[in-house]
Formats: C-alpha cells, structure tokens, sequence
C-alpha cells in the first residue's frame, strides 16, 4: 500500500510523465484516500489554467489565431534531379561519340583527298607528256604540209605514178593517214583532258 | 514524425529555398506566438522571430534531422530569448516590462466583473511563472502552451527526459505553492 507522501510525488509529476506503473498505484490509492483526490483535482486544475492563461495571454495581445498553413512539404522530387544527371550525361556521351565519329570521317576524307590530290599530279604530269608529244607532231604536220605545198612529194608520186590522177590520189592517201594520226593524238588528249 | 523530419532534411539538400520558405510560411507564427508568451512584447517577439528564422536559414546545413523541424526553431528561439533576457540588466526591469504589456493587452468582450477577475488571475499567474527559474519556465511553455512531449523538451534544451520530468515537477510544486499563498484557486 502506497503512502500518501509518495502519491504527492506522484501527483507533482505531469500526467504525460507518469510511467504506467505511477498511473496504477495512483489510480489504486486514490479510490481510498479523499484527500489525495483532492490534491490530484487541485493538480489538474492548475494544468488546464496555466495552458488557458498561455493561450488567452496571446490571444488578448492581438495576435492572430494560428492558422495551418495551405501549403506542405512534400517529398523532394529526387527523380528529376536524377534525370537531369542522367540526361547530361547522355548528352556526353552523344557529344564524344558524334566528335569520334567526326573525327574520323574527317581523316577518311583527307585521306581521299591526298589519293585524289597524287591523282591528279600523275594526270597532270601525263598531260604534259601528251601534250608535248602533240606539239612535236604538230611540227612534223606543219613541215610535211610545207614539203608537199613545195611539191617534191608531188614530183616523186608523179614520177612513181606517172599520172597526175595517180599521184593526186597517192597524196590524199598520204595526208589522210597524217590526219587519222594527228586526230588519234587530239583524241587521246581529248580523253585526258576529259579525265 | 522522424518521416517528417526527414522529408524536410531531403527537402533541404535538394532544393533549400524552397524548404525554407516552406519552413517560414508554415511556423512563422507559431514562433512569434512563442517568442511573445517568453517576452511579452509584440515588437520583441517579431524581433527575435526574425531572428529565428535568419539563424535557421544560415545553419540550415547543419540540420541533421535528429529533431522536428519545429523543435529545431524552438531550440533556436530558446537560445535567442535567453540572450535577449540575459541582457536585460535586471530581473526588476523585466518585471516592470511584463506588468506594462499586461495592463496594456485588449480587453475582452465579457462583463467588467468577468474581465477584473479574468485579467486578475491571468496576471497572477503569469507573475507566479515569471517567478520560476529560467529553465522551468520554459519547460511550463513547452508544455502548456507548445504541448510538446518529453523527448521534444528534451530535445530542445539538451537535456535527458529523466531531467525534463524531474524540472517540470519541480515547477509544478512551486507554482501549486506560490497560487496558494496569492489565493488563486486553480
């Protein structure tokens, strides 16, 4: 059996301190003792009156009622965050693999272009061969066509022939072949130079 | 609670401004209302309000999510208006200030009976907690009027619950004794 000392003590302490133990020996003791039931409504009393007093002393000065606030905080939205990380470091990627395959679509051109570059030197230097050649035909054309307007060429078909019908068509056959070969030559330049 | 604390530690590192303001617009109020019951002035309490929530802004980094995010503010208006009080030369001035602001609060629409002896033990009974110790008088705030749990009071002032039991009995006992020597029945 509890003495009413130790349910003073138990008394002095907040209801929401009181262990479940303190709660049963108070609860057993105060079925039997009127004066400690009186000391527990003179403690319940003094609660709600200070609680009261707290509230209404804020209330007197002015100060609003506390309202919830409309807004709460929620959980951060961590998912964004992650794709936004996830979405620049696509984004690299993409960059290095786009910068990579530049890279060496730039060296493959290059390397055409160097091929191409060599290609056309060797053209050009067969051009120049060609050409050459075509100017020393065009010389040996030239001095024939002077021989045969001397007529020596004339004289000989004549003598060889002995008709001027004969020797005539001996020439045009003489200058025909001249004429396939130069235009053989001016073909094949033609052709480079088409190249 | 510990969710709690958590979502608005999360909140914090992810996106701080708008945890701060969150934390502004949702207990801005309800520090003031405290700040007021410690200080018993409008102007001071908006002082030491501001106060809070600009010390809650630049250690905000250092919320570790061990306590409620209003813990949190209470513990840094505990130490805001303990300051405030400490500076105050004497306990007689502070005294002085409380009758003052008591005698000017708005009166209430009851009879003047009504209001004398309202007024009349609303004010002796903020005198009898104005007479405990610094640090039962807080616990009487936490309490009554905050209605924090132990391990909240405890959180708050940094001490065990064992402590906040034995102080807030304490101060239960002396307020019991000093409303009966002014005749106040409670």
């Amino acid at each position: 059996m509890s003495t009413c000392e130790q349910i003073q003590k138990i008394l002095t302490v907040h209801e929401q301190d009181r262990t479940e133990q303190e709660r049963e020996i108070l609860q057993a003791h105060l079925a039997t003792c009127p004066l400690c039931a009186h000391e527990e409504k003179v403690y319940n009393g003094l609660d709600s009156l200070l609680a009261a007093t707290m509230k209404k002393e804020v209330s007197a000065a002015g100060i609003p009622p506390l309202i919830p606030p409309q807004s709460s905080l929620t959980q951060p939205n961590i998912n964004a965050r992650q794709a936004t990380t996830w979405l620049a470091i696509a984004a690299s990627v993409i960059f290095v693999i786009g910068a990579a395959g530049s890279a060496y679509m730039i060296g493959n051109t290059r390397a055409e272009l160097r091929h191409l570059r060599t290609q056309l030197l060797q053209s050009q230097n067969r051009c120049a061969k060609l050409e050459s050649l075509v100017a020393s035909k065009d010389k040996e054309l030239t001095a024939l066509a002077k021989h045969i307007a001397n007529g020596p060429v004339r004289r000989v078909s004549y003598n060889i022939f002995t008709s001027n019908k004969e020797a005539d068509q001996s020439l045009k056959t003489a200058a025909s072949l001249w004429g396939y070969h130069i235009r053989q030559l001016k073909g094949e330049r033609h052709d480079f130079d088409q190249f | 609670m510990r969710e709690d604390n958590n979502i608005f530690q999360e909140a914090l590192k992810a996106d701080p401004q708008t945890a701060l303001s969150w934390l502004y617009s949702t207990f801005s109020s309800r520090v003031y209302r405290a700040a007021f019951l410690y200080l018993h002035s409008t102007v001071d309490a908006e002082d030491i309000c501001h106060e809070v929530f600009t010390t809650a802004m630049e250690n905000a980094y250092a919320y570790r999510g061990e306590a409620g995010p209003y813990t949190w503010l209470y513990s840094i208006l505990r130490n805001k208006v303990g300051k405030l009080l400490a500076q105050r030369k004497t306990a007689r001035q502070h005294q002085q200030a409380v009758a003052r602001k008591l005698s000017e609060t708005r009166l209430l629409d009851n009879t003047p009976e009504d209001l004398a002896c309202e007024t009349e033990t609303r004010t002796a009974v903020q005198q009898a907690v104005s007479m405990l110790p610094d640090d039962m008088q807080a616990l009487v705030h936490m309490r009554y009027f905050e209605e924090f749990t132990g391990d909240q009071m405890a959180s708050v002032l940094g001490i065990t619950h064992a402590r906040v039991r034995s102080r807030l009995s304490e101060a239960r006992a002396l307020l019991r004794s000093i409303m009966i020597s002014k005749e106040i029945q409670p």
